[in-house]
């Protein structure tokens, strides 16, 4: 037997369930695609739907908002990539400097814990605490004779509580993936270094940082590939209509013309837009990635 | 590690730590405790952390609730069985990827990557579902979401990043990939696979809709299925209080904290996996 | 160490592969040997529709759930109904956020269950596609249709010849101001019945602390806003002369956010309001029921309700932590041109049969839905079962705690029931408060407030408004928070038209016309 077959074969068989299962339920439904150029009808199916080429995308570009939406999609994201994305790096090596195991651990899981809590949930306590009249906060304010702050109608104020319930909600989940990747690093390094005589600031950056380099390259091209997403759920409950003009997302322009009067074409043409922005973006910078000799995602 | 106490760098790590649990705590305290309130403190306090008057209503509340105790066994059932089917395939086909010998490798990681992006959408997967005669069965829940090609991807970089040596070692002593596989690379992996797995039971844990989608009885619906409609859609004045306990918005509470509750629980225990660092260290020294 | 976690693990998937898939036991029999009783007693009690019961019939059943999910295996009355008709029910509950998601997935499959309910928007999309059975032809042979559902009602979104599916009954003029009668008597106040009395309560009520707690932490009165339209506002809209929706003027039909000469005192009358405290400060977060909960917790005077929930949920609910707290009935407040009314809520949804079942199916199909609406079946998918739901003591209903956990009534709520205003009232309920609802219902219905437009369907409207309607929405919004002035009215109403109402206004008066030739 060829020897480079015969050393391959048993990873070939390892990997081939797991093709299979990409082939089936994830290629084949992607001939669903086609639906983003066609007037679905359920009963003609996907074959008998009239053609209508690029209407719905005509109907996406020509849209008046279309730039605002677009816009306020890329902030939104932007805030999540730059300004989110690496709160739960700093977290984990915060974690990781913790050295009494209780405390370590009473952290963990305390910052673990609101990632099981519902959006919905969250937009209620959002509402408890920052209502204008009936919140926590702002019942505190004029109990101290201090002026109302709207700060869910103020457009002004969307975006950071828009942040504060990411971070609220989803740092401590976020952490657990760099934990790991930390927890895989030699303590022989550590111990080298100690005895190498270097400081803690010396071992955090070079050992702690260089460790997690590949993973975070690798989270941040593949959060850039879905930089479309902005979290719906999120966004419709904290919209309202005095800061539409910054809350305003694809997504939830998607649900409002597509989604909720069952316009399936539409709603495909729309995820398949998104799709190809988010493709083009995720191939630049695993380019750019490799340029500076890290992995990337493929 | 470093075992010297610094009185001033420690002190201030202590501090920002003890902010940020603050930052967390309050507001979940607010969900924990209301779910031990009665209805009238509920609705006329506003925000609050301890209630005036404790009362388990919420929780007597959902254990009479037939539907709720029912799609909570479910969710066991679908995790457990979920999680399992995805690790199996995962970590066979993130070891498989990563070698970075095997020809065709971009190829697969590219067929894996596209799907992250591109998605055929709802109804081209529910007429699979139902080409295959999948419908009604908890099968269409666990093979439409065998392989987050994510965790995949994250599994596969944690593989790679295995010394070859090691491979180069085993396999002088004779040892075929699947042993490999098993007995050494897996056993130094715990961390990333207990990670991935716990990435794995929660996302099944949190899944919903593929169960209203495929499941045309909702006796065997997951819990999260019941607790979305719990909270989002009307109430219809159908849910009144049973016996001696009353329905309200606490018992809302109390499902989203007993819905959490089996996850929170396993936390502390798998938390000395993300711990340990000696394992890939120990082999390589 | 290293052994038992790969063993472990192993073990773990190999259980996995092994016990994951035992869910799948959907065979069920489809001629079970009939109960000749069962199949007698059906011919003797309805004499007027005589189908041939003796073969077991499987039928599965598409019912829309809410908040608290569908029955779970048999329930009491799923039993009842079985052995009365000689079939096998088996309903598929589905809740309604993606019940119009689920029924296209199944249109796409073609795999429909045997009667389903549906949405306006699928009804109308699928209605000529010939997947819904004709009903019209059985009406005679089961009178039960005409008699407990207007025939106005059976017409409603379908052609004059054929009647494709049966309505889901909802009350026209179900919705109704109340009003905290305690703070009323504190204020020495009475019920507003213009819109002028109803800006001096709600200020009053923001003002002058009607509960007496001597904290300013009370508002007049609230309402929400969902999809770009308000809700729980409809009596205030239609005393400014403003259309539900839509408004007949002259021969044509108009929108309501382009009624400029309406909408200008309208937004000054919430302005003012809302400036003096008498509208909630924090109305525009408000989502659906909101408004409701304010009420419930007694920080908010004035709330638009459905007087059943009203009386059965809410108020015990208000009296637990406010003892002395009293409702009153806010009739649908005179507007400055003398105009008032009230929500009038359209009845859109339908419960269709599948067409491409076999003819002997969709009768007995037909005679469930009919057995559903006689004395004997509506008292069934209302009350429950004799004995297991209630009793009956010494000439009076008494309701038992199974009623409670059981919920049998989930037909009757959520699927299809009789023209009958107190649906949600039970033969046990207490003779005083049916007469109080009634007495609000009488008082609401002179005050139908139509959509002279609620059966048309239009695709040009389905695309456009949207966004339209939330852009109107938040100009206007802008102007009661006292953001911008109030002649914005003007270019709010104007971007709207521009930007595609007056296309959406066209063709809904196109659609219209051709609907009421």
């Amino acid at each position: 037997m060829n020897p480079v077959w015969k050393r391959s074969w048993p990873i070939y068989l390892m990997i081939f369930p797991g093709l299979l299962f990409f082939i089936v339920f994830r290629y084949i439904p992607m001939g669903g695609l086609v639906l983003a150029f066609k007037d679905y009808d359920p009963f003609s199916g996907f074959s008998g739907s009239p053609w209508v080429g690029f209407d719905h995308f005509h109907r996406l570009f020509t849209q008046q908002d279309f730039w605002i939406i677009l816009r306020n999609t890329f902030v939104l994201s932007g805030i999540n990539l730059f300004f989110f994305f690496p709160i739960p790096i700093a977290m984990a090596i915060l974690l990781n400097e913790v050295k009494l195991p209780w405390v370590r651990k009473l952290v963990q899981t305390t910052i673990y814990i609101p990632h099981f809590v519902s959006w919905v949930v969250v937009a209620g306590i959002t509402v408890v605490l920052f209502a204008t009249q009936d919140g926590g906060i702002n019942k505190l304010l004029a109990e101290h004779g201090r002026q109302r702050m709207e700060l869910l109608t103020d457009p002004s104020y969307f975006q950071a509580l828009f942040l504060t319930q990411n971070i609220w909600k989803e740092m401590g989940w976020g952490t657990i993936i760099f934990l790991a990747s930390l927890a895989s690093v030699d303590p022989g390094l550590y111990e080298a270094a100690y005895v190498d005589g270097a400081g803690r600031w010396r071992q955090l950056w070079h050992i702690t940082l260089p460790s997690l380099r590949t993973i975070v390259v690798i989270m941040f091209i593949l959060r850039l590939g879905q930089i479309m997403d902005v979290g719906f759920e999120q966004i419709f409950l904290l919209q309202n209509s005095l800061n539409l003009s910054v809350s305003d997302v694809f997504d939830t322009y998607v649900y409002r013309n597509g989604v909720q009067h069952g316009e399936f074409g539409f709603t495909t043409a729309m995820g398949l837009f998104k799709s190809v922005v988010g493709l083009v973006l995720l191939l630049t910078f695993n380019r750019l990635a490799k340029k500076f000799g890290e992995e990337g995602v493929y | 590690m470093g075992k010297k106490f610094n009185l001033v760098a420690d002190g201030i790590l202590y501090l920002i730590l003890l902010l940020i649990v603050l930052f967390i705590a309050l507001p979940f305290s607010y969900i924990l405790f209301s779910s031990f309130s009665t209805n009238a403190e509920y609705y006329s306090r506003g925000f609050y952390i301890l209630p005036h008057k404790w009362t388990i209503n919420a929780y007597g509340y959902l254990a009479m609730n037939e539907n709720f105790m029912q799609a909570y066994r479910n969710t066991f059932v679908l995790t457990a069985c979920g999680t399992a089917i995805s690790l199996g395939f995962t970590l066979f086909m993130a070891y498989g990827l990563s070698k970075r010998w095997l020809r065709g490798r971009r190829l697969l990681n590219m067929l894996v990557l596209f799907t992250m992006i591109f998605h055929g959408g709802m109804i081209p997967t529910y007429l699979l579902v139902s080409e295959l005669h999948l419908l009604n069965s908890y099968w269409s829940i666990y093979l439409t979401g065998a392989i987050f090609p994510f965790l995949l991807i994250i599994m596969r970089s944690f593989f790679a990043s295995f010394p070859p040596e090691l491979e180069e070692a085993a396999r002088m002593d004779g040892c075929g990939e699947l042993q490999l596989l098993l007995r050494i690379v897996l056993p130094l992996s715990i961390p990333s696979v207990v990670t991935i797995a716990l990435m794995y039971g929660v996302a099944h844990w949190n899944s919903y809709f593929q169960a209203i989608l495929y499941l045309n009885d909702s006796a065997k619906w997951p819990i999260q299925s019941f607790l979305r409609q719990f909270l989002l859609d009307s109430d219809t004045g159908m849910l009144r209080s049973v016996g001696s306990y009353e329905y309200g918005p606490p018992v809302k509470m109390a499902a989203v904290i007993v819905t959490a509750l089996p996850l929170l629980l396993c936390y502390p225990f798998l938390q000395k996996y993300f711990n340990k660092g000696m394992l890939v260290g120990s082999i390589k020294g | 160490m290293r052994k038992w976690t790969v063993l472990a693990l192993s073990s773990l998937l190999a259980a996995g592969a092994a016990g994951c898939g035992n869910s799948t036991n959907e065979a069920q029999s489809e001629s079970a040997p009939a109960s000749g009783s069962a199949a007698a007693s059906v011919a003797a009690s309805s004499p007027e529709a005589t189908v041939d019961t003796s073969k077991k019939l499987t039928i599965t059943l598409l019912a829309p759930s809410y908040a608290g999910g569908g029955w779970q295996g048999d329930n009491a009355v799923v039993q009842k109904l079985n052995e009365k008709l000689n079939i096998n029910l088996q309903i598929q509950w589905v809740p309604i956020a993606n019940l119009a998601e689920k029924e296209t997935a199944m249109a796409a499959s073609n795999s429909f269950p045997d009667a389903y309910f549906v949405l306006q928007n699928e009804f109308t999309k699928w209605r000529d596609k010939g997947v819904f059975l004709d009903v019209k032809p059985y009406l005679e042979q089961f009178p039960n249709f005409t008699k407990y559902l207007s025939e106005e009602s059976l017409q409603i979104e379908n052609p004059a010849d054929h009647y494709y599916g049966f309505p889901y009954y909802i009350q026209d003029t179900r919705d109704s101001l109340a009003v905290r009668k305690d703070w009323l008597d504190k204020l020495g106040l009475q019920a507003p019945t213009t819109i002028e009395e109803f800006g001096q309560v709600a200020t009053a009520f923001a003002t002058q602390d009607p509960d007496g707690n001597g904290k300013q932490d009370t508002s007049g009165f609230s309402f929400g806003m969902t999809n770009g339209s308000f809700s729980g506002l409809s009596p205030i809209l239609a005393a400014f002369g403003l259309g539900n929706e839509w408004i007949q003027s002259g021969d044509e039909l108009v929108n309501y956010k382009t009624q400029t000469e309406q909408l200008k005192p309208f937004v000054s009358f919430l302005r003012e309001l809302y400036a003096s405290g008498g509208l909630d400060k924090d109305f525009v977060t408000n989502k659906n029921n909101d408004h409701k909960s304010k009420f419930v917790a007694s920080t908010v005077g004035i709330a638009e309700y459905v007087p059943g929930e009203l009386f059965t949920t809410s108020l015990p609910n208000l009296q637990q932590t406010h003892p002395e707290a009293r409702i009153a009935q806010v009739i649908p407040p005179v507007g400055p041109d003398g105009k008032q009314g009230t929500s009038t809520l359209p009845m859109t949804s339908k419960i269709v049969i599948n067409n491409s079942i076999d003819k002997e199916k969709q009768q007995r199909i037909i005679q469930l839905l009919d057995y559903m609406l006689s004395d004997e079946g509506y008292d069934l998918i209302k009350n429950g079962v004799e004995n297991v739901h209630w009793k009956s003591e010494n000439g009076t209903f008494v309701k038992l705690d199974a009623y409670d956990v059981d919920r049998p009534q989930l037909l009757s709520t959520w699927f299809f029931r009789r023209a009958d205003p107190l649906i949600q009232m039970h033969k046990w309920e207490d003779q005083a408060l049916l007469d109080q609802l009634q007495q609000w219902n009488d008082n609401n219905a002179k005050y139908a407030w139509p959509n002279p437009a609620a059966e048309v369907v239009s695709e040009v409207q389905s695309k456009l408004a949207p966004n339209l309607n939330e852009k109107w929405m938040a100009a206007v919004t802008k102007i009661i928070v006292g953001q911008a002035p109030v002649d914005d009215v003007d270019q709010a109403a104007s971007d709207w038209l521009k930007d595609g109402g007056d296309k959406i206004t066209q063709d809904i008066n196109e659609q219209y016309k051709k609907l009421h030739q």
